[in-house]
């Protein structure tokens, strides 16, 4: 671990000199040292800190397409919450940034094409003059606000197409299997979408594929009062991004077989495990969680396990960044002693992980209508989430045991609709270390 | 006569009418269907621009599929690069020359997104399909690469596939999403500014959902397309429908056809009334001169009649007391007297017919029957002739043998007689003779006036007793002439019963009479009923020997 570090220190002191500051990346086992003897699994994390910019860097611009819906169900409150937040979010951009606004109900309606934001006015206009009526083509207004994006696609810039509705998608292709293939393209050009459901119709399982396979961002919107609030940290956060096209690859060695990713996209084929992340942000910390089966070693030796190279284009110095680093295994005799050097910031963040992975499980058998088989997992994983948390004395733990015991009381119909919105929102964020939105 | 005007303006009016209504209607019903099959193929056209945007879309992807295929090396990590890297691509496999698959490594290392892959694809790959296909077949391929079709979960899915140098197939499965979205991509927006009628366009996949619709018009549930294209190849199992807003076109094409009708009916029927009252008008006021006309030459040959009676009558008056020294025929007082009395005997005729045929036009031509012989009426018409007759050469000869006194109209039998005599001295003088033969038996009197003239042709002889025409202006220089004579005497011989003809004769013009003598009954009653509006002008009225020689 401090040899990992320190050859960290001496690369980010070279290259800090000459640019804004590079990523950091942080590997590193959740039991560094094994009982020997044993076949056994533990996991990897791959951590990645987005740096922070300088005061005399420009921040990398942003070309944004704002997907609203304007759909029947949207007139109200809801529309004219949905203009202000899209107001707020402007304010925030200047004249480098690109905007684009595509409003969609039964058919789609490019409002305002793509444009350097130099009339703010004029947008403003644009935008008040939304009102809402008809049905909800979600797909077409997607893959206008992505075409807008192309128009001036630049991988220095920070693209990204922001959608917001409260309705299902019922004009065009609306399964969550279109949505996600679409998604799934859209990362491959390194444009990703931000999914924000507002209110209580939408299809959430729609939003969060779609969030999830193009590694945008995924909220909902409880009440519109909330819209300008979840915009702004949205807006924020776009406008930190310090990185993008973040390919992750770990290389395994011989003999260590990769099990699962948890919580994220990734290939596995053999010793070789891809994953590719969108963007880091400034100071926030990304990580794919791996774990890996080791087999059975001798006392006192010291084993390699994985080899992690990162490689990004970093939005600063506008240049390719490569990252590389090796993690090894030690087996002792001694329990005690391995539990004793067990990382502890690495066990909480997989237990943490482990714990979505089976939230997710009861979630699916409640929507199976297997209510008892989901209430038995959510009860079990508060209980081991609370063992955990005891144990690491992880407050972060802590607070999941009390949401998933939350969820036992959410499983009646009337309940479950609305709570599983929130849930589903709660796993996204914590699988793919979204911000919390009330820390803003 | 009212009805008959109406029936008239019915036919003036109402017939064009209805036939430039029918013939309008017509038009306009061939003209919609023009114009519905212009629009639909003006439609089409437009609908086919889009099935271009989208088929040159289909062609640039073929081109960077090909372009992105070209390969140094097809080892797995190659083509799971391409994979990644690809937005277009969910999948790209490898097959080798007999169609098994190189790529994904079916024996190594799999990514569980492989596995889901040929889970998919497994029919397809056991079919052999894409290396079965004979390169440029249906697929529209060009050269050895194509689009292979290929219907699987949610539908359509399209897979590009290339035949590599060494007889490897490498295949790309397109990513169904992302192939959609290109598609909406590269299809107009809905602007909601947009002018023109509201129309739609809706792009419709093979299992008949809806992909992608813009326009302004949303269409009902069951409404049909105006026009509907199928997308070229490969996605001919998609179409494109054009909606159009149904009472607007359809309105739109009504109203204006209906305006266009009702216009040109109107103003036909206003041209029509117009021409009709026009008509009617100048029928009215010719009727109306007409009838003046005729009233005048009425009340002319009232005013006539008297002095020339008295004329008449004071001519042979003093014939009579002439002394008898003076009986010479050749003494020019005598003979001045013959031309006196004849010409004023002629000039009463012609007011009698003149008057006769007022009467009949009025529909009061009656009989004033008495007892009188036939014989004895032929003979005073003769006499009052024979000056006429012997100053042209014309002899006559009589055959009388209807002397019997029955109930007739002396007076309108004379003046049968008397119009007879006079068209044989205009006409038929020349021929230098007359026979007269008159018969009777029963109650039924034939009378013959034959001559020897130029004859009538027997194309002739049925206008012969037609009058001119009545509401002509000829109606007062026919009096001059003899045009009313022989209808006047037919009529006559009609309402004795009887009837005038032109009979067939081989020299000169043959007529024959004949009346029916009424029973004394008949006569009472007649003559109860009748007023005779005209004075009979023949010699032998009984009113003249009632005249009284004036002081």
């Amino acid at each position: 671990m401090r040899t990992l570090f320190s050859v960290l220190l001496v690369a980010a002191l070279v290259t800090g000199a000459a640019s804004a500051g590079q990523a950091q990346l942080n590997v590193a086992l959740g039991q560094p040292t094994l009982v020997a003897g044993l076949k056994q699994t533990t996991f990897l994390k791959v951590g990645l800190t987005g740096f922070v910019f300088d005061s005399a860097t420009v921040r990398p611009a942003v070309n944004v397409a704002l997907v609203l819906d304007k759909s029947g169900s949207m007139s109200g409150e809801k529309i004219v919450k949905a203009r202000e937040a899209a107001i707020a979010a402007i304010e925030r951009l200047g004249p480098n940034d690109i905007v684009s606004i595509i409003t969609f109900d039964t058919t789609v309606n490019v409002l305002v094409p793509a444009t350097k934001l130099t009339d703010k006015d004029a947008m403003r206009a644009a935008i008040m003059q939304i009102s809402a009526g008809g049905n909800t083509a979600l797909f077409g207004g997607v893959s206008k606000g992505a075409e807008e994006i192309r128009k001036f696609f630049d991988k220095n810039r920070v693209n990204r197409v922001i959608l917001l509705t409260d309705g299902q998608a019922n004009v065009g292709p609306s399964s969550p299997a279109e949505v996600a293939s679409l998604g799934a393209s859209l990362k491959k050009e390194n444009i990703s979408v931000t999914t924000l459901g507002m209110g209580s119709d939408y299809n959430e399982d729609l939003l969060v594929q779609l969030a999830a396979k193009s590694d945008g961002n995924h909220a909902y919107i409880k009440s519109p009062n909330d819209a300008v609030r979840v915009f702004n940290s949205e807006f924020a956060e776009v406008l930190t991004v310090v990185a993008q096209e973040v390919c992750v690859k770990v290389q395994c060695a011989e003999g260590i077989r990769p099990v699962r990713v948890l919580g994220r996209e990734a290939e596995i084929a053999g010793q070789t495990v891809y994953v590719q992340l969108q963007q880091l942000y400034s100071n926030q910390e990304k990580f794919l969680m791996l774990e890996v089966e080791i087999p059975a070693g001798e006392e006192g030796r010291n084993r390699e396990v994985a080899t992690v190279s990162v490689n990004y284009a970093n939005m600063a110095t506008k240049t390719t960044d490569k990252l590389s680093s090796t993690v090894s295994v030690s087996f002792t005799k001694s329990v005690a002693q391995a539990e004793k050097n067990e990382n502890k910031v690495v066990m909480v963040d997989a237990i943490e992980q482990v714990a979505v992975h089976v939230n997710e499980k009861a979630t699916a058998l409640r929507d199976a209508g297997k209510t008892e088989e989901a209430l038995k997992e959510f009860k079990e994983n508060a209980v081991s989430l609370k063992k955990a948390g005891a144990k690491y004395s992880s407050s972060k733990l802590s607070a999941y045991v009390l949401d998933n015991e939350e969820a036992t009381k959410n499983l009646a119909p009337d309940k479950w609709g609305g709570y599983r919105k929130g849930n589903l929102e709660d796993q996204y964020s914590r699988s793919k270390q979204m911000k919390k939105r009330s820390d803003d | 006569m009212k009805r008959r005007q109406f029936i008239i303006f019915l036919l003036i009016v109402v017939t064009p009418l209805a036939l430039i209504g029918w013939l309008g209607w017509r038009v306009t019903r061939d003209e919609q269907d023009v114009l519905r099959h212009r629009t639909a193929e003006l439609l089409a056209s437009q609908l086919k621009e889009n099935d271009k945007t989208i088929a040159s879309l289909l062609q640039e992807n073929q081109r960077k599929l090909t372009a992105l295929t070209e390969l140094s090396t097809y080892d797995a990590d190659a083509l799971r690069q391409l994979t990644r890297s690809t937005p277009l691509a969910r999948q790209v496999f490898l097959l080798d020359q007999k169609g098994g698959v190189l790529h994904p490594p079916v024996l190594g290392a799999m990514l569980e997104s492989e596995r889901d892959f040929l889970r998919r694809t497994r029919r397809l790959l056991l079919d052999k399909d894409l290396i079965h296909a004979p390169s440029g077949e249906s697929k529209t391929g060009v050269g050895s690469q194509g689009w292979h079709v290929w219907y699987w979960e949610n539908g359509l899915n399209l897979i590009f596939w290339r035949r590599l140098e060494n007889g490897q197939t490498i295949g790309v499965e397109l990513e169904p999403g992302r192939l959609v979205a290109d598609i909406i991509a590269r299809l107009p927006e809905t602007d909601p500014k947009s002018g023109g009628p509201a129309s739609s366009i809706a792009l419709i996949d093979s299992n008949g959902g809806q992909v992608y619709r813009w326009g302004l018009h949303s269409p009902e549930a069951n409404e049909l397309p105006r026009a509907s294209v199928a997308l070229s190849a490969p996605l001919h199992s998609w179409h494109l429908d054009y909606f159009l807003s149904g009472a607007q076109f359809d309105s739109s094409l009504q109203s204006s056809t209906l305006l266009n009708l009702g216009a040109v009916l109107t103003i036909s029927a206003i041209a029509l009334l117009a021409l009709a009252f026009y008509f009617f008008r100048e029928h009215s006021r010719e009727a109306l001169e007409a009838a003046q006309r005729v009233n005048f030459v009425n009340q002319v040959s009232h005013e006539l009649k008297t002095p020339l009676t008295n004329i008449r009558m004071y001519a042979e008056l003093l014939d009579e007391r002439l002394p008898d020294d003076s009986a010479d025929s050749a003494s020019p007082v005598r003979r001045y007297l013959g031309v006196i009395v004849s010409e004023s005997q002629r000039l009463s005729r012609l007011i009698a017919n003149v008057l006769t045929f007022a009467q009949q036009q009025k529909n009061a031509l009656s009989l004033y029957r008495k007892p009188a012989s036939a014989d004895e009426v032929i003979r005073a018409t003769l006499e009052h002739f024979r000056p006429a007759f012997e100053s042209k050469s014309v002899d006559v000869k009589l055959d009388a043998d209807a002397d019997a006194v029955v109930q007739i109209d002396p007076d309108a039998l004379g003046q049968i007689i008397a119009n007879l005599f006079s068209n044989v001295e205009k006409y038929g003088a020349s021929g230098g003779m007359m026979f007269i033969e008159s018969r009777q038996s029963g109650g039924r009197i034939t009378i013959v006036v034959a001559d020897c003239g130029p004859g009538i042709p027997d194309s002739e002889s049925q206008r012969l007793f037609k009058p001119f025409e009545r509401l002509s202006n000829k109606l007062t220089d026919g009096v001059t002439g003899t045009g009313i004579g022989l209808t006047i005497a037919r009529e006559l011989a009609r309402l004795h019963g009887g009837d005038l003809i032109l009979e067939k004769s081989e020299s000169g013009a043959r007529f024959k009479l004949w009346i029916e003598s009424g029973t004394p009954s008949e006569m009472e009653s007649r003559q109860a009923t009748v007023e005779r509006a005209i004075a009979p002008a023949t010699a032998v009225s009984p009113d003249l020997n009632i005249m009284k020689e004036p002081q």
